[in-house]
């Protein structure tokens, strides 16, 4: 064993802090313009990053030699965990997370560093010493808060805790390096928006700068989200995937003013407007991940994801109070420079637009902030705790949500400046028919298919306000069908008149009209692509509209009918392994009375004790998800307890992730000449490509036995199951696997582009 | 004593240029400890290559701080910051690039159309004039030193020009454009996208000095002005913009006048090209191309389309 591992590991979140310090004040020095002390510290800042992958490589070791006097160690993992939940553990808990988010920003902080070389002489030393004090921050925390290398009191014990079991399956695996990715990515931009606000340098130079890593961080963030619903969907058990939760809510905030930024930096590069909102867009991004942290590890907010309870709240309120007093600073002293000259032209035009789509997002993250924090604001006032629970997130962010939608469509639909009225025609005549079309049809067809168009529900509130939210309500699935098929013929039509337009002008073909259509013009398509998947998603959440819930008592050769389906009880049967004990519960999933799968929900007893874990079994379809769980079940009489879920349209909110993965990555993707590359850059491409496609297939088939909702998920050794029962198991699986089995190649598809990077550039002149 | 220093400096020499393969052998060895070991041992392996490399970037700074290391040429190069004039230069471009498709798409009406092109047209070339007049001092400066330089290489051997060539591209100062001396270039320079960075103080103006020497340039690729990773990759060539840097380039022997008058007007021409990647736009020039018809820009000087020089008389 590593004798002094505990204090080495200590030893080196101190190097941590005084290497961040010295990079900061030789930053400082280079700002200046000497280049010899910008040298210095881009090499200062590449050492900063190595120490910190050498306190992470540290903790690891810890984790896989079973080095229990550590804390950290002891309390999430133990002996019998298999190596990948051993490194897994690395993020399963608060003084590792921290550890885990500085070393993601180091990883950001080199490759920003190294893309840096050669370009922005005079915004890199401000850029390197902001990242310095966010490194610095986190240093200080785990110095002082939080030390992952921290020892027990009593001494080394035998085992470990282990992970919950909840933590134990892929997801935890996934989902929060995701996030922290899409987290810490924010800090780039923010890094640069100060370093121009410093400089004075506010053209459009550091806005080209931080585009791609906006999107960057934007593309994880979504993926980060969405990988938290699907964990929610899959683990939680309770029929749906997004809880308004406060740690969600808190991963999502950042979510809408990178959205937000994301449009609004085309008015600037565009017309040179919106400086200001595009500086408080940044900074409030970077602001909100700061302070999602600070809700998930604080305990000010309880919460199923919390960490618990800490003093480490303290430091993150300095912290936040700094952000904001130097971006306010900053801004105030720069406002002459970032004050708009030009003006809004008209209200009918594409800048306008996105004014009101910032103001729209802005407005969405502003009440979903202030609704989090209202058990404390309620508190504070009246010295009483209200909590606000799903159904009021959901019943107020109908109308805005249906509003951000609706721009969605028509942002595109106009010009810049002002849009002329023939061209308004032109332009809105074929999305104008769709919307109509599709709201008769669903007003005539909706309820013959099962997706009525106006659902019903019940008022929230009593006087105006509750009849206006319980329409909005009710007519919600109607107006998003409407909506989205406008959505999907305003983007047809803008690819159909890029084609058209280039096979005018270049008499191209069509599939070549349309490829160098998006070649050329990767962001505004990729954009395009994007709005195509949260159109998908749109409807993914307004199935929820047409869901059917039951719960049910059933003996065994009952059957219940839940909607379009009849659900058949077969029986119980239980399975041991060395971990815990599995009961589970079969059904027989018909419609129409033919079978259509069946499914194995379960509860699992773990021999350590603790609370038994409900195993949700799912059959996905392209219409439908059935999802169901299992209560209690007698052993005596074989009588359990079921709850059944319909949940419509739920596939088409993971497919919908994917075409905004894919469209992130047409705009992230980098330009290649390939009539310039050599050999070698042949080779990278395809080695990027093919090592990202295999990535993104295991990927796609990791979560299979996740999906399948049968198999011991979390036993880390072989259950003892027969092989014929696996082989059922396994096949049964296969056939449950979720959208991203196919959405893997895609995945790979862009991944591999985007890992050509620093291919060579296309060469424009 | 001193032959064993020297091989010791021309060892460290040649392994620093292979410094960034030096994590393989750490991960290598990490690998092969982690299947016959333990997980552990690969671990601990990692972390000793990630604790040298601790001690390799913090003592390079140092070393940098007290200004033991020379600047290396992308640190030279790099002291040329690009000027607000041509940021903004760039935003005009990529302003008028999109202008051209949304007018390809029918969004923006002919009158507007017209009406904003001229704008920023104007604007472009004002700030492309702003551009060369600013650098005119830049550029007087690095035409004596090429003059100086050029007399010291007519006097050297041809031999050792060869050598000092080879240890120039040894070293990564692959001189753009770095062909033979007899052979006429005709070579696209590769080294071009690497110190193509609008920042670069500009090289001198042969184009001046050498009139009838221009032959057809190189097709260029179609520029896409305006183009959004156009400019955020920095690779645009503004006509205006001359392409060395002086105070960190090598002598620039090699480079024909020919070749730099072409680079020059290619460089012009580029500016000019919008029409290249969108519809043809109305013609509102009062110029012909003498040699290829096209209508240019009253005040235009070189053809935007085949970038010959635009006599009086075709006005």
């Amino acid at each position: 064993m590593w004798e002094s591992l505990p204090e080495f590991g200590t030893g080196v979140l101190y190097a941590v802090l005084v290497t961040a310090a010295y990079t900061f004040a030789v930053c400082i020095g280079a700002g200046r313009g000497n280049p010899k002390l910008l040298k210095s510290a881009r090499q200062a800042a590449y050492g900063t990053c190595a120490l910190i992958l050498l306190g992470v490589l540290i903790l690891a070791y810890a984790f896989v030699t079973h080095d229990f006097r550590l804390s950290y160690v002891a309390r999430y993992s133990e002996r019998s965990m298999t190596v990948p939940y051993l490194f897994a553990s690395l993020w399963g808990g608060q003084d590792g997370s921290l550890l885990w988010w500085s070393f993601l920003l180091s990883i950001y902080v080199t490759a920003c560093v190294r893309w840096m070389r050669g370009k922005y002489r005079e915004l890199q030393p401000y850029v390197i010493a902001t990242l310095m004090v966010i490194i610095g921050f986190f240093a200080i925390l785990m110095l002082f808060a939080a030390n992952p290398f921290a020892t027990n009191m009593a001494g080394a014990r035998l085992d470990g805790e282990g992970l919950n079991p909840l933590l134990r399956n892929f997801y935890m695996i996934i989902h929060p390096p995701s996030l922290y990715t899409g987290f810490v990515g924010c800090s780039i931009p923010f890094a640069f928006c100060i370093a121009a606000l410093v400089t004075g340098r506010l053209g459009s130079e550091w806005i080209i700068a931080v585009r791609k890593w906006m999107l960057f961080a934007w593309l994880f963030l979504t993926i980060g989200n969405a990988l938290g619903m699907l964990w929610a969907y899959e683990e939680l058990g309770w029929g749906g995937y997004w809880a308004w939760d406060p740690v969600e809510n808190a991963a999502c905030l950042p979510w809408f003013t990178a959205s937000a930024y994301v449009h609004s930096t085309m008015i600037q590069e565009r017309r040179n407007m919106l400086k200001t909102w595009n500086i408080f867009l940044i900074c409030l991004t970077f602001f909100l991940t700061i302070f999602g942290t600070f809700l998930t590890r604080s305990g000010l907010i309880a919460s199923v994801h919390s960490f618990a309870q800490s003093n480490i709240g303290i430091f993150f309120v300095w912290f936040m109070g700094f952000i904001v007093a130097v971006c306010a600073a900053l801004m105030i002293w720069r406002y002459p420079m970032i004050k708009s000259k030009a003006r809004i032209e008209a209200a009918a035009s594409r800048e306008a637009m996105f004014v009101f789509n910032n103001w729209a997002l802005l407005g969405m993250m502003t009440f979903i902030a202030v609704a989090t924090l209202f058990p404390k604001i309620s508190e504070w006032i009246w010295q009483e705790t209200a909590t606000v629970g799903p159904p009021f997130f959901n019943r107020w962010l109908a109308a805005p949500g249906i509003f951000v939608f609706a721009l969605m469509g028509l942002a595109p639909l106009f010009g810049w400046r002002k849009t002329s009225t023939a061209a308004m025609k032109k332009a809105f005549i074929a999305p104008m028919v769709a919307l109509a079309a599709a709201a008769v049809a669903h007003l005539a067809l909706g309820k013959a298919i099962g997706f009525p168009a106006i659902v019903p529900n019940d008022r929230f509130y009593p006087g105006f306000l509750g009849t206006v939210l319980q329409q909005v309500g009710a007519l919600a699935p109607l107006l998003v069908v409407s909506l989205s098929a406008f959505n999907v013929a305003v983007i047809v039509q803008e690819f159909a008149r890029g084609v058209k337009a280039r096979q005018r002008n270049k008499q191209e073909g069509v599939l070549s009209a349309l490829y160098n259509l998006v070649e050329r013009n990767r962001r505004r398509y990729g954009g395009y692509t994007v709005h195509l998947g949260i159109v998908l998603i749109f409807l993914g959440f307004t199935g929820r509209a047409w869901g059917v819930d039951t719960e049910a008592s059933m003996t065994p050769g009952q059957g219940q009918a839940v909607g379009d389906y009849n659900i058949v009880y077969n029986g119980t049967r239980m399975e041991v392994d060395t971990e815990k004990r599995m009961v589970f519960a079969d059904v027989t999933v018909q419609r129409k009375g033919k079978d259509i799968g069946v499914l194995h929900p379960a509860k699992f007893i773990y021999a350590k004790g603790g609370t038994p874990t409900t195993e949700v079994a799912m059959l996905h379809t392209f219409r439908d998800d059935v999802y169901v769980i299992v209560g209690s079940v007698s052993p005596q009489t074989k009588r359990a307890t079921f709850q059944f879920h319909i949940n419509p349209l739920v596939s088409w909110i993971w497919a919908g992730v994917l075409f905004m993965m894919l469209g992130a990555g047409i705009s992230l993707f980098p330009e290649l000449s390939f009539s310039e590359v050599t050999a070698w850059s042949y080779v990278r491409v395809g080695a990027g490509a093919a090592s990202g496609i295999l990535f993104a297939m295991l990927l796609g088939m990791a979560p299979t036995d996740a999906f399948a909702g049968t198999a011991p998920r979390a036993s880390e050794r072989t259950s003892n199951l027969s092989p014929s029962a696996l082989a059922r198991r396994d096949a049964e699986a296969r056939q449950r696997v979720g959208p991203w089995w196919y959405g893997a190649p895609l995945v790979g598809l862009v991944l591999g582009g985007v890992l050509v990077a620093g291919g060579r550039r296309r060469r424009r002149g | 004593m001193a032959d064993f220093g020297d091989k010791l400096d021309a060892w460290f020499t040649k392994a620093y240029a292979y410094r960034w393969a030096s994590p393989i052998p750490v991960i290598v060895a990490a690998v092969i400890l982690g299947v016959v070991a333990d997980v552990g041992s690969a671990v601990l392996v990692l972390a000793g290559g990630a604790l040298l490399l601790v001690i390799a970037m913090l003592w390079a700074s140092v070393q940098a701080l007290t200004g033991d290391t020379e600047l290396s040429l992308e640190d030279a190069i790099s002291l040329a910051v690009p000027t607000a004039a041509e940021e903004q230069k760039r935003a005009v471009l990529r302003a008028l690039k999109d202008l051209e498709y949304e007018r390809s798409v029918g969004k923006i009406s002919d009158e507007d159309y017209t009406q904003l092109k001229a704008r920023y047209r104007a604007e472009a070339k004002s700030l492309l004039k702003e551009l060369d007049s600013s650098q005119t001092e830049s550029r007087a400066r690095a035409e004596a030193l090429l003059a100086e330089a050029l007399g010291k290489q007519t006097t050297k051997p041809k031999k050792k020009k060869k050598r000092d060539k080879k240890k120039r591209e040894s070293e990564g100062w692959t001189a753009p454009g770095a062909e033979p001396e007899t052979e006429s270039d005709t070579k696209p320079n590769a080294e071009d996208t690497e110190v193509r960075h609008a920042a670069k103080p500009q090289r001198p103006d042969r184009a001046k000095r050498q009139k009838g020497e221009q032959t057809a340039s190189e097709p260029e690729p179609e520029p896409d002005l305006g183009s959004e990773t156009n400019a955020e990759d920095t690779k645009v060539k503004p006509a205006a913009q001359r392409q060395r840097p002086d105070a960190a380039k090598p002598l620039r022997g090699e480079q024909t006048a020919a070749k730099s008058q072409r680079d020059d007007a290619a460089k012009r021409q580029r500016v000019e090209q919008t029409a290249q990647t969108a519809p043809d736009s109305e013609p509102d020039s009062r110029t012909t191309c003498a040699e290829c018809d096209s209508p240019n820009d009253s005040d235009a000087v070189f053809c935007k389309r085949c970038g010959a020089k635009l006599s009086e008389e075709s006005s």
